[in-house]
């Protein structure tokens, strides 16, 4: 990929608030066209602050990239970006259908788009029922629907989505990602914000980890997962007395598991004819594979103790 | 389309409060008790004519009838009642305005658009002015046709208040936004807003009035001078029912003055004609000599606030 094929391109995102709390410490990020792209942290991470950064709802002090190929805070881009933030609160007196026109106007879509646009996506997130209640006697779930439709009626090439399944029931959030996988198909770039590790994995193609204000790990679901390989090797008798045998083997023994770290099979190997050599007893081996909550925890750990 | 998007977005979310229509209910009320009042030879008719008082200084047989009517309809009804208490009831209505634009969650999905936030914050401006803009233009219109049909005057001057009391709101609601984008809290910027208009702004105003109509404080030349050069820093409210006044009637206001001062008003000719040499003053002042401070004060207050806007992160 050369540059213009990053719609997503942040270098050096700085942000300190007040001039003490420092929420972003130089944050690079690229995303591709045709992609979606997880942002992965826990609360307080910079991740909200990043992408309001991008959106324009909060003032970088240092910020160098482009979005679209334009330097961040160019407002005539945004017309091509389509955003949902989290906690978004629309005006209560307003009914689903007035909420989408409304913001539909703000992002410059002409009337017969419009009206057009908005019946179909009501009908597309199952809101075509209320589209003239008033937003206030939404659920949760609701106003996250009629809060996608907004972000993806004007059609944007970049897509950015702050919690985007928050308050949907298993049924929505499947719809929901149906709507990104279609994104993705039709080569939009897609950027999402969650805490539900589980979502981020089934949709994303890359994801980063953001701790502390930095990018700790950056790839894809499986680059950062394929280092973390173990096999454990589950006993049907007690090795508390050769835990120091098998600690000095390279291994780690918690109850009657010993876990293995690398995909290294003669290690395993070495590990088994030891166990078999004291007569113990193996029930399974089997290999295990970090999952992204795994690989978060790790890169997150690993950044506090680094600090 | 995005600009009137915005504007039409707050109407809406202020025409939803229920003060709206408190406020148009009160005027319709207002405007109900003048149309129960009227004017013949021989003094005021009450209830629909259900009975006549006599007073032949309010009857139409006065020469300075036409005068009169225009004292009172600039001084009570457009002063008083559109300049106090629609622009109190305009407060409390689009008090909230910025507050709620810059709630969590709310400003993000209006920043985060392909238009400015110099723009943002003058939609939401100008759609707050339009409120007023709406009340006074249904009293006022309302009052001229009343006053023409049951007092038989007509001031299409009368006219003219509707675009100076939005004004006059202006100067106000300009400083409810500073203290509504600093506090983000609707009460706090109406209660600090009120503070400001009615202790300083006010106070300034009418001790300056005061002290060059009435001639108590002839001998307050220091206070006099200090009420003069502070009045320059703060938006000129009483100024606005002196325009509407002149804007109204053709009546000579010192003749007017000067035959009200006979009949009545316990004054000295020496007092009398500083009061008159004092009017003739006020007269003879060009139109921006009432809202050129004000509209300084407006603009640099805005001007502020603004940028304040432009630059904050939400």
């Amino acid at each position: 990929m050369n540059d213009r094929d990053w719609p997503i391109d942040l270098r050096g995102v700085h942000k300190t608030y007040n001039r003490k709390i420092k929420a972003l410490r130089g944050v690079d990020v690229r995303v591709g066209a045709g992609e979606i792209f997880g942002l992965l942290g826990p609360n307080g991470a910079g991740k909200s602050t990043l992408v309001k950064i991008m959106m324009t709802v909060v003032l970088p002090n240092r910020a160098d990239g482009t979005i679209l190929g334009q330097p961040i805070g160019h407002k005539p881009t945004l017309r091509r970006v389509g955003y949902l933030s989290e906690d978004h609160k629309f005006p209560p007196y307003l009914s689903g259908a007035r909420v989408l026109d409304y913001y539909a106007r703000l992002s410059k879509v002409p009337a017969q788009k419009r009206k057009r646009e908005i019946g179909a996506w009501l009908e597309r997130m199952g809101m075509s029922k209320w589209a003239d209640t008033p937003v206030s006697q939404y659920s949760k779930g609701m106003l996250q629907r009629i809060g996608i439709a907004q972000a993806l009626l004007h059609e944007p090439d970049v897509v950015l989505l702050d919690e985007p399944t928050d308050g949907v029931d298993p049924l929505g959030r499947k719809q929901i990602r149906e709507i990104l996988v279609e994104l993705r198909q039709a080569g939009k770039t897609v950027f999402i914000n969650s805490h539900i590790l589980s979502e981020l994995e089934m949709v994303c193609d890359r994801v980063a980890i953001l701790v502390h204000g930095q990018v700790a790990r950056q790839g894809t679901v499986e680059e950062l997962t394929a280092h973390s390989l173990t096999y454990q090797v589950k006993t049907a008798d007690g090795i508390d007395s050769l835990r120091d045998e098998i600690v000095r083997l390279g291994a780690e023994v918690a109850d009657r598991t010993v876990t293995i770290k690398g995909n290294d099979a003669s290690a395993v190997n070495k590990i088994i004819d030891f166990l078999r050599s004291k007569k113990i007893m193996i029930e399974s081996v089997r290999p295990k594979r970090w999952s992204l909550e795994d690989v978060f925890i790790d890169a997150a750990a690993q950044l506090q103790r680094e600090d | 389309m995005q600009i009137w998007a915005l504007i039409l977005g707050t109407i809406r979310e202020t025409i939803e409060k229920k003060i709206f229509w408190i406020n148009l209910l009160l005027s319709t009320l207002v405007i109900l008790g003048v149309a129960s009042i009227s004017f013949n030879d021989q003094g005021i008719e009450v209830f629909f004519g259900w009975q006549t008082i006599e007073q032949t200084g309010l009857s139409t047989a006065n020469p300075f009838y036409r005068g009169l009517i225009s004292m009172l309809l600039s001084g009570l009804f457009v002063d008083y009642y559109i300049g106090w208490v629609a622009c109190i009831l305009g407060l409390v209505s689009t008090a909230g305005v910025f507050p709620s634009l810059m709630e969590k969650g709310s400003i993000d999905a209006i920043v985060a658009r392909p238009l400015s936030r110099w723009t943002i914050f003058f939609a939401k401006y100008a759609g707050s002015l339009f409120y007023m803009l709406v009340q006074a233009t249904f009293f006022i219109v309302l009052l001229f046709l009343v006053v023409g049909w049951r007092w038989h005057v007509w001031f299409p001057g009368l006219l003219w208040s509707i675009p100076l009391v939005v004004l006059l709101f202006s100067y106000l609601y300009c400083i409810c936004v500073a203290f509504g984008l600093w506090t983000r809290s609707s009460i706090a910027s109406l209660l600090l807003t009120l503070a400001m208009w009615l202790i300083p702004i006010t106070g300034i105003h009418y001790g300056y009035e005061t002290t060059h109509s009435f001639l108590i404080a002839k001998d307050w030349h220091k206070i006099k001078s200090a009420t003069a050069t502070l009045r320059w820093f703060v938006p000129n409210t009483t100024g606005i029912a002196r325009m509407v006044q002149s804007a109204m009637d053709d009546t000579d206001p010192l003749e007017l003055f000067k035959q009200q001062a006979e009949r009545g008003l316990p004054l000295s000719m020496e007092e009398l004609e500083y009061a008159l040499e004092f009017e003739k003053k006020m007269i003879a002042k060009p139109w921006y000599y009432w809202v050129g401070p004000s509209l300084a004060f407006e603009a640099v207050v805005l001007l502020l606030t603004g940028w304040r806007f432009s630059r904050k992160d939400f």
